[in-house]
């Protein structure tokens, strides 16, 4: 009996793996509207935030936040080209640690909460920024 | 005769925990809040004390600590069996992301079943440590999502089984040579598949053990290492929630003989709940397969788990 709920269940699983979104992680993500909002708030969090607020001291924060969403734009399909610094230009002289790209992760992942993006959806658009860890976080 | 080495293994597993404890607390229990890992990708406490699930290894260090930082757990786990209760109660402690030190002490209420052998056996519980020791190798389970390799752990659980009753009474029985202690080695691997929500978990552990361990370790159908498996999928709901389900085959030494001593694979479905990074509930429902199966009708030992965690 409960071999067979388990195998039900890792089948379930491993197939729900294979399934493709219909629509691109942009749009699911509610577009241009909705991550200018999603960036805003995250933005306000990483701010107040202790363990990140000195990173955030001298930023422009207008500047970044356009920078922001276009760079996720681009990786999720909207379509956008970004024109920013690349990663590791940006951040090699902050001195980044793993716990700050982990609060900053922590804090998107609230503000995403907050505009009602699903756990999944959330989860989509991490895995597309956890690999920039290499290039962010200075070793 | 044996009192002695039992007190001083006991006192020795208790030393350690304290220790580990005082450890914890004085180096980061202050920054308990700004500890650096995502949400439930501490894990929960494997019944051995080891970060992972209840029953498979997981190759991620135990806790929240980061690359720069300390992270540990305590665990309190009690499962109630067809005709068995199990309790663990243990810690971890997680170094910069890359070592893990645990300490467990398991308990196995054997309840009526050891009467027919001896009026005197009602409620005895086979007791075991396990000391154990993991270091992640290699890869990045949760950040390396645009490559495909897993993180790959190495670990070694030293067991020792206080057991003075059922063992020298199984060695007279099976004309046997069992033994109270031995060490399990294993490779892990964990990934994170995050677009997908699914976390993957495998590990291949050569041990001696006859039931984890509980039942001692070598026998009649053996006395070498035998290669056997863990594994665990899960899905992660949300933030803070994890449903899941872990299996782990279990080789045995105690096999064909009179009383049923076959083993079969242990199997649980699990629910892990994360409300915060100092907490995490974990219940299950488990199924260790047959436990000494002629005393015990040879049914399957079925029941619910839950087990709280309590950390950064």
């Amino acid at each position: 009996m409960t071999k067979i709920i388990f195998t039900a269940f890792l089948a379930a699983l491993l197939s729900s793996v294979g399934i493709g979104q219909s629509n691109t992680l942009y749009a699911d993500l509610g577009a241009e509207t909705g991550m200018t909002k999603i960036i805003a708030s995250a933005v306000k969090r990483w701010e107040k935030n202790p363990v990140l607020a000195a990173q955030f001291k001298n930023a422009n924060t207008d500047r970044l936040e356009k920078s922001l969403v276009q760079q996720i734009c681009s990786i999720t399909g909207g379509g956008c080209t970004y024109e920013g610094e690349s990663m590791k230009a940006a951040h090699e002289k902050m001195g980044v640690t793993t716990q700050q790209f982990n609060a900053l992760a922590e804090d998107l992942q609230l503000a995403l909460s907050e505009h009602g993006i699903g756990s999944a959806t959330q989860n989509r658009l991490i895995a597309l920024l956890a690999p920039m860890k290499r290039d962010i976080v200075t070793p | 005769m044996r009192i002695k080495p039992k007190l001083r293994a006991t006192s020795v597993a208790t030393s350690i925990a304290a220790a580990l404890c005082a450890i914890a607390s004085a180096t980061t229990f202050a920054q308990s809040n700004m500890s650096g890992k995502l949400l439930a990708t501490g894990g929960v406490s494997a019944i051995e004390g080891a970060g992972g699930g209840g029953l498979a290894t997981w190759a991620l260090i135990t806790g929240y600590g980061t690359d720069a930082q300390i992270g540990a757990n305590a665990h309190f786990t009690a499962a109630k069996l067809r005709d068995y209760e199990f309790a663990s109660t243990g810690v971890a402690v997680g170094f910069y992301d890359r070592l893990e030190i645990s300490a467990a002490t398991q308990s196995f209420n054997t309840k009526t079943v050891l009467i027919p052998i001896s009026a005197g056996l009602k409620n005895y519980k086979l007791k075991q440590d396990v000391f154990g020791v993991k270091v992640r190798i290699f890869g990045d389970a949760i950040y390396d999502q645009d490559r495909w390799m897993p993180q790959i752990s190495v670990g070694a659980q030293f067991k020792n089984n206080k057991d003075d009753s059922v063992i020298p009474f199984l060695n007279g029985a099976l004309q046997s040579n069992i033994k109270n202690r031995s060490t399990d080695f294993y490779v892990a691997a964990s990934k994170l598949y995050l677009a997908q929500s699914v976390l993957v978990n495998a590990a291949v552990r050569l041990s001696k053990a006859n039931q984890f361990g509980l039942l001692g370790f070598e026998g009649p159908e053996g006395t070498g290492y035998k290669p056997s498996l863990e594994a665990s999928v899960a899905y992660l709901l949300r933030r803070d929630l994890v449903l899941g389900v872990e299996m782990r085959s279990k080789r045995g030494n105690l096999r064909n003989s009179a009383l049923n001593l076959s083993e079969q694979a242990a199997y649980d479905i699990f629910l892990a709940y994360f409300p915060t990074k100092n907490v995490s509930i974990t219940a299950a429902y488990l199924d260790l397969g047959q436990i000494v199966g002629a005393l015990t009708a040879d049914r399957k030992q079925t029941g619910a788990y839950l087990s709280l965690q309590v950390g950064f």
